[in-house]
This record gives C-alpha cells, structure tokens and sequence, in this order.
C-alpha cells in the first residue's frame, strides 16, 4: 500500500552551489595551469587515494579524461570520440566511461589544452578498482611515454591485504619521487589523508540526512554535489565545502526547507544512471516524486560503515576514529582502512550483502518504489544488480529497470525509456501529473 | 575404450563422473571456478576439484539473476546447470575473484543453491608486481585455514606434496602431447587436445595421468588424416566449446596450438618443490600467463600467445570471443597489432555458444580460404 505525501513544503536553492561549481571550474582549469605552477599532471581515474598524490605537492589530475564533463554534455561529441575507439578496435562491452576516456585520447583531444597549447601530463597513477581502469591507463602511458604505476586494491578487507595494500602505497611514493624528481612531504599526506578520510565522513552525513521527511537534497543535487570527492578530496577546499554544506543541509532540514517543495513519493536510484541524460529524474517532477538518493552517489564518495542489519551509517571521523596520524605510516594505515573497511563498492564479490543493503536502504530512506538502470557497461556497479532487483521485488518495492550504458549516448533510447518511466510513475506507483 | 574417448566420455558425463568418483572414494568433490583456484588443496584434502561448466544450452532459467545483456554466456550457463540440479552433489565451491562474470555465477550460487562450504579467495590483479605472490600466499593461507576447519583434519606436508607431484605430472604430460601438435602427425587434434584438457580439469587427476601415459605410449594413431589445411591457433577465454573447434577443423583447418583457459593456460606452468609448499603453490598461481584483467603494464599474455604461434609454426590465429567478455575485448587490439606485425593473420569470432550459425561458418571458412591462398 502506497502512501502519498501531499504536504507542500517550502524550498529554495542550495547557497553553497556556486561555491562547488566554482571549485569545480578551478579543476578543470587546474589540469592546463599546473606546468605552468611547477606542478605534476597525473592521468589516472584517481578519485581514490589521492592524498598519496598530494605528498608531491598541489597536482592537477583530469581523472576521466580532461574534457569528459564536457562531452557527457555534447552527446555528439562524445559519439565522435566512442568511434573513433570502436575503429581502433576495442568493443562496446569495455567499460564506458574508459572508451569516452580513450577516446579522448585517440581523436587528440587530450594533446591540447582548451586555449590549444601541447599538453602531455607527467605520470600515469592508477589505483586498480576496476581492472578496466589499469588497462586505460597502460595506454595513456605508452602514449605519452610516461612512467606508470598501478596500486592493486585489493576486494576483501583482512589484516594481510591491508599490508599488501600500504606496502604498494610506500613503493608508490618512492616511485613518485624517482619519476618526478621531487622530495615527497609527509606532513602534506597527512593533512591530505585528513582532509580525504573527513570529507568523505561528510559527504555521508549529508546523504544520512536526506532520511529525513521531506528530504533536504534530492538525487541531482547529490549527483553534482558529489563532485568535488571525486576531483580532489584530499583538498583543504574539499573539506571546508562538505562542511558547509553539511551545517547547510542541517538547517534547510532544521527549517522544513525540501529539495523541490512535494514529494508525493519518494524514490531511490540504484545503480549508475546516463551521465548525459539526467533530464530522466525531471520526469519526475510533475508527478511529485522525489529521487533521494542511491548507492551510486552515496558509495563511490562516501566513507560508510555497513551494519549488521546492513544499514549504512557515517564512519567515525580520522580524529574519533582514535588512531595516531603523525607519520607517513598513520597515513597509510589511514588510507588502507578508508578504503577497504569503508568504501562498500570495492567488496563487489559477494554481492549477497549488497543485495541486502538495497532493501535497507528503501526502509531508511523511506522510499516507496526504485528506479534501475541495467547498465551494461560498469560491471563493478552492476554486480549483483539483477539479484538485488529480484530481492527488492520479494520484498514487495515497485522496481522500474531501464538499460543503458552511462557513458555511451549510442545505447539510450530516450524515447523508450521515458516511456517506461512515465509508465512506472503512473501505472505502477498510481501518480498522476496534477500535483 | 580409447583414452580419447575416455576423455570426450568424462566430459560428457561430468556429472556421473563425479558420482561414481564420490561412491567410489567415499570423499567429497568441490566445484571451483576460472583459472586461478589453487586445487592442490582441496586435492591434498582429498577431495576432487571440478572445474565448473555449463552445458551449453540456452540459459532462461539464470537470465533473471544474470542478464544476458552484460554477462558472458559461461557464467550463464555454469548457473544454469546449477539451478538445473545437475550440479546436485557438490559438496563445496570455490572461487579466486579473477572474473567479473564468473563472479556472478558464484555468488549467485551461494545465493540460491544449497552448498555446504563455499570460499572466495582475493586476487591482486597486479600479478606482475613483485608483492602479488605474497599477497596471494596469504588468501592461499586462509583458504587452507577455512579448509582444514570444514573438514576437521589438518592438511599434512606429506598431502600438500603428493598432491603438487600428481598435479605438476598431469602439467607435464599434456605439454608433452601438446609439444608433438609441433609436427604433421600430432597425437591429437586441436579439438581433441581440448576435450584432453577439459577432462582433466574434471577427472581425478591419478586417472588421468594414467590415459596420457597410455596415449604417449601409443602414438599418434596410424589411421589418422594427417590434414594438410591451415595450422591455427585459437585465443580465448573460460570455454568449453569444443564444437567450434571441431567446425574448424571440419571446415579443412588444423588446430595445432591455443592459449585459452580449457588449453595451455590451463597447464603451462608448475608448482615448484622447493621451499614452503603453500607458497609454492600460491606463486604458481601469480606466475600462470596472465588474463587480460590482470595483463599489465606489460602485455605478456599476448607475447605469450605469438611465442607458441611461432613455435607451433602457426599460419593463423582466430579469438574465439564470447560475446560481452570485457576482459578479452581489452586484448584484441594487442593481438591484432603483435600478430600482424609478424605475419601472421588473425581474426575474431564472435561465438554464439548455443548454435553454430551459418555466419560462423562463413567467417571461418572465409578466413580458411585465405591462409589457403597465401600458401
């Protein structure tokens, strides 16, 4: 039995957005400024472990490939770049956001700068969360003829794995010093291991928060508040938005403001949904339906310690968590712990726990139907996902599940899906459109 | 029976093989996935590691739980013959996280099938660093601890060594009957030499060794058609498709070597005796030529792959692709470009395991008639 919210609430614009997008014009001017500063370009999608990075000092990193945002925008372009990777001769089940990547590479965009100056980045740093990710990076590197480095992450959280994992980060850090010719500053790790460790506490607190009735934030704004963890959490910057927007978020709740003034229904997005399509959720808006969140923007930004009742609640800060962090040992002990006992989405064997976490997670979001994109191109996200759909039907949750890839604008068929959403809204969760 | 057809005979009735093996020995029998599961453990405990396949046939029943739209058609297949029953007496399950896809059938397994023991090893993927293999020694470690807990026993040195020995034999004695696919008159065909293979990784290991001694014995049988067609190699990944290779041999190609996971990679390299057996174990593992998911920053499997092209004198190599099989999709251009550049010509099939569709035959038969053209 469904249960429609028809309270009006008050809304208004988020205060700290301006600020995001302006750090967020600052990265991506960062990755053409840096050589220009004295500082290190780094390829690699390297929103994990960035602080390793930070030990060099300032470094701009285009993580995605430079001009990724962009051509998740110009869907056309990105269709140019898709093709010039499919006529190189890798396949459409690659991952998605790695052909936009390469093909970047392939057709010369990354060679310049936006102002058209010759660009070639300085090292290839690439944490292993996804082997398609090492494998992106083995290309940039024999590209540019750069040096490359790889730290294997492992999936399962023990003692020894831990060890495997900092043994990496020491070697990493002097194959940084060799490559570049710089002295690596331990106390610039720490603060950066600070500034990652908290930030990402934050960004779960603020998704906490969207429990709350009516939610604070809806899934947009999670999607590009999210941002700046996956461009520079290691930053003092980083740190000082999430708290901001944190004592923010507390207010608008404090204050009954709500993401966009009704939520007759509230939803969750699981999985990863089209990056250049996300006009999808404004379907949405007519019906009333609000998009709370989903385990996309919550995990692959968030630090998250996963109950026994697989509930996700924030982790304890770096300073509650009541470990030493004075020396280049804390810190990578730090950044072991960080990511393989509070990152979920490296656990991706042994998805029977996540399947149990998307049930959960509608009872804690109170949310009444979920929406899923059978993306065919991110297997790391999409472990699972198929279980997860059957055990959120058993346990009576309307599903809708659209496919599509995120990264590849050939596979959407936004007429269809569109379709199936309106359909899902109005036939399966009985809304209608004269909210 | 011949040893051959003792093979093509485990392999068709995998299943009665287990069995029997089970009523015979009284012991347990565990099911593991993919490349990278260190069976001289289970082994030495006494048990039989079977490798997991399907059956070939079309996979509705798992497609709701694996859609067929972004998981290869092997781990379908390998769930399906789960929820078909037929997998019925396993005893334990086993996996070394390699494999997205195959990853699925397992965990989906753990979720819906009834198994007494199961056990997920790590992998580093960064087997060409030199921390992997110590790394790897500890998940061996611990699948040794979680082991010796569900049986109750220790596994004893003496165990852990009898059971290297027989397996590094088995290692040896197929090298051996691969090493003869070098000349004209091979003891096997590629699709015999597959079905060789597949029955090892279904048989008790003892057994097997005894019909690859037989065949070495033997020799190359005098009625065989030395065919004079095209010497092929095939790449690919987890695969259990004899037919296609039989399709290529009928359509006038000799398969004389591969690199894929029913073939050499199975088989190439051995456990070393010296030292702590675990650790010797759990290095031969990170030391096996590398998946493309673990294949860098260096490409060995692919230099690997023109290496024993070159040494079986091949004229042509076909990937036998699966469809949605992420991790091969990363090589191709690899292959492409390092065969090519050594002259030799190399295409991709993409498979469709349930039927051998016209267009199959096509393409094979039209890459056939090339390498025939050029001689």
């Amino acid at each position: 039995m469904l249960n429609y919210n028809f309270t009006r609430y008050e809304t208004k614009p988020i205060e700290c957005w301006a600020r995001m997008k302006e750090l967020r014009r600052m990265r991506f001017r960062h990755t053409w400024e840096a050589h220009e500063k004295g500082e290190v370009v780094i390829i690699g999608t390297l929103e994990w472990f960035m602080s390793l990075c930070a030990g060099l000092g300032d470094f701009a990193n285009p993580s995605y490939g430079p001009y990724t945002t962009g051509l998740m925008r110009e869907p056309r372009q990105a269709i140019r770049c898709l093709d010039k990777v499919d006529a190189m001769g890798y396949r459409r089940d690659i991952c998605a956001p790695m052909r936009v990547n390469l093909g970047q590479l392939f057709t010369g965009m990354v060679d310049k700068s936006p102002n058209g100056k010759p660009f070639k980045p300085d090292l290839v740093f690439q944490p292993n969360m996804c082997f398609n990710m090492p494998k992106t990076g083995q290309i940039y590197a024999n590209y540019f003829k750069i040096p490359f480095f790889i730290l294997d992450v492992p999936h399962i959280d023990t003692e020894a794995n831990r060890a495997y994992l900092i043994a990496q980060m020491q070697r990493a850090i002097e194959w940084m010093e060799t490559s570049t010719g710089r002295k690596y500053n331990d106390e610039k790790l720490i603060r950066a291991t600070r500034n990652e460790w908290n930030s990402m506490v934050l960004w779960a607190k603020i998704c906490l928060l969207n429990q709350n009735i009516p939610a604070p934030l809806n899934f947009r704004h999670l999607w590009s508040l999210r941002l700046l963890l996956r461009t520079f959490r290691h930053k003092d910057e980083t740190l000082e938005f999430y708290k901001t927007l944190y004592d923010e978020v507390k207010e608008r709740i404090r204050d009954g403001i709500s993401a966009q003034g009704i939520e007759v229904i509230r939803l969750l997005q699981e999985s990863l949904p089209p990056f250049y399509g996300h006009d999808l959720f404004k379907l949405a808006d007519k019906y009333g339906a609000v998009y709370v969140g989903g385990e996309i923007p919550f995990t692959t930004n968030g630090a998250w310690l996963v109950k026994e009742d697989r509930s996700w609640i924030a982790p304890p800060t770096i300073e509650e968590r009541g470990k030493p962090l004075r020396t280049r040992e804390d810190a990578l002990q730090a950044l072991a712990e960080l990511y393989l006992a509070y990152t979920p989405v490296i656990a991706w064997p042994g998805y029977d726990k996540r399947i149990n976490d998307w049930v959960k997670r509608v009872e804690d979001y109170h949310a009444q139907g979920v929406v899923v994109n059978l993306d065919p191109s991110c297997r790391v996200s999409s472990a699972g996902t198929e279980e997860a759909i059957l055990a959120l039907k058993k346990a009576g949750v309307p599903v809708c599940v659209y496919e599509c890839e995120e990264a590849d604008p050939r596979t959407f068929n936004g007429p269809q899906i569109r379709e199936k959403l309106e359909l899902f809204y109005t036939e399966m969760l009985g809304l209608t459109d004269s909210v | 029976m011949s040893e051959l057809e003792q093979f093509q005979n485990v392999v068709h009735h995998r299943h009665e093989y287990a069995k029997q093996w089970k009523r015979e020995k009284g012991a347990l029998v565990f099911g593991f996935f993919g490349d990278y599961v260190p069976e001289e453990i289970p082994y030495a405990a006494g048990i039989l590691p079977v490798k997991m396949f399907g059956c070939q046939k079309a996979t509705y029943i798992a497609d709701a739980h694996i859609s067929p739209e972004k998981w290869c058609f092997f781990c379908r297949d390998c769930f399906a013959e789960g929820l078909s029953g037929r997998y019925d007496y396993l005893d334990g399950l086993v996996i070394t996280v390699s494999c997205f896809h195959l990853q699925q059938s397992f965990d989906s397994w753990v979720l819906h099938l009834p198994i007494s023991f199961h056990h997920c090893l790590d992998m580093p993927f960064y087997v060409q660093g030199d921390l992997a293999k110590e790394c790897f020694l500890k998940e061996t470690e611990r699948f040794v601890d979680s082991l010796e807990q569900f049986i109750g026993k220790v596994i004893s040195s003496d165990a852990l060594e009898r059971a290297i020995r027989i397996y590094n034999k088995n290692r040896h004695l197929m090298r051996s009957i691969y090493n003869s696919m070098k000349a004209n008159a091979p003891l096997l065909s590629g699709s015999q030499a597959m079905e060789m293979v597949l029955a090892s990784t279904l048989m008790d290991k003892v057994e097997h060794n005894n019909l690859l001694e037989a065949l070495l014995i033997k020799g190359a049988p005098k009625d065989r058609d030395n065919a004079t067609g095209p010497r092929l190699m095939i790449i690919g990944a987890e695969t259990d498709d004899t037919e296609t290779v039989k399709l290529i041999e009928a359509l006038g190609a000799r398969v004389v070597a591969d690199l894929h996971s029913s073939g050499t990679r199975y088989f190439w390299n051995d456990v070393s005796l010296n030292g702590d057996l675990v650790s010797s174990i759990a290095a031969r593992y990170v030391d096996k030529i590398p998946l493309p998911q673990m294949d860098f920053p260096d490409d060995m499997s692919a230099s690997h792959a023109l290496k024993i092209a070159i040494d079986f004198k091949v004229q042509g190599a076909i990937i036998l692709l699966m469809p949605h099989c992420d991790p091969f999709q990363w090589d191709i251009p690899v292959l492409t470009k390092k065969f090519q550049e050594n002259n030799i010509p190399i295409m991709v099939l993409d498979l469709d395991p349930v039927t051998i569709t016209a267009m199959t035959r096509t393409r094979v038969e039209a890459f056939i008639e090339m390498l025939n053209a050029e001689g």
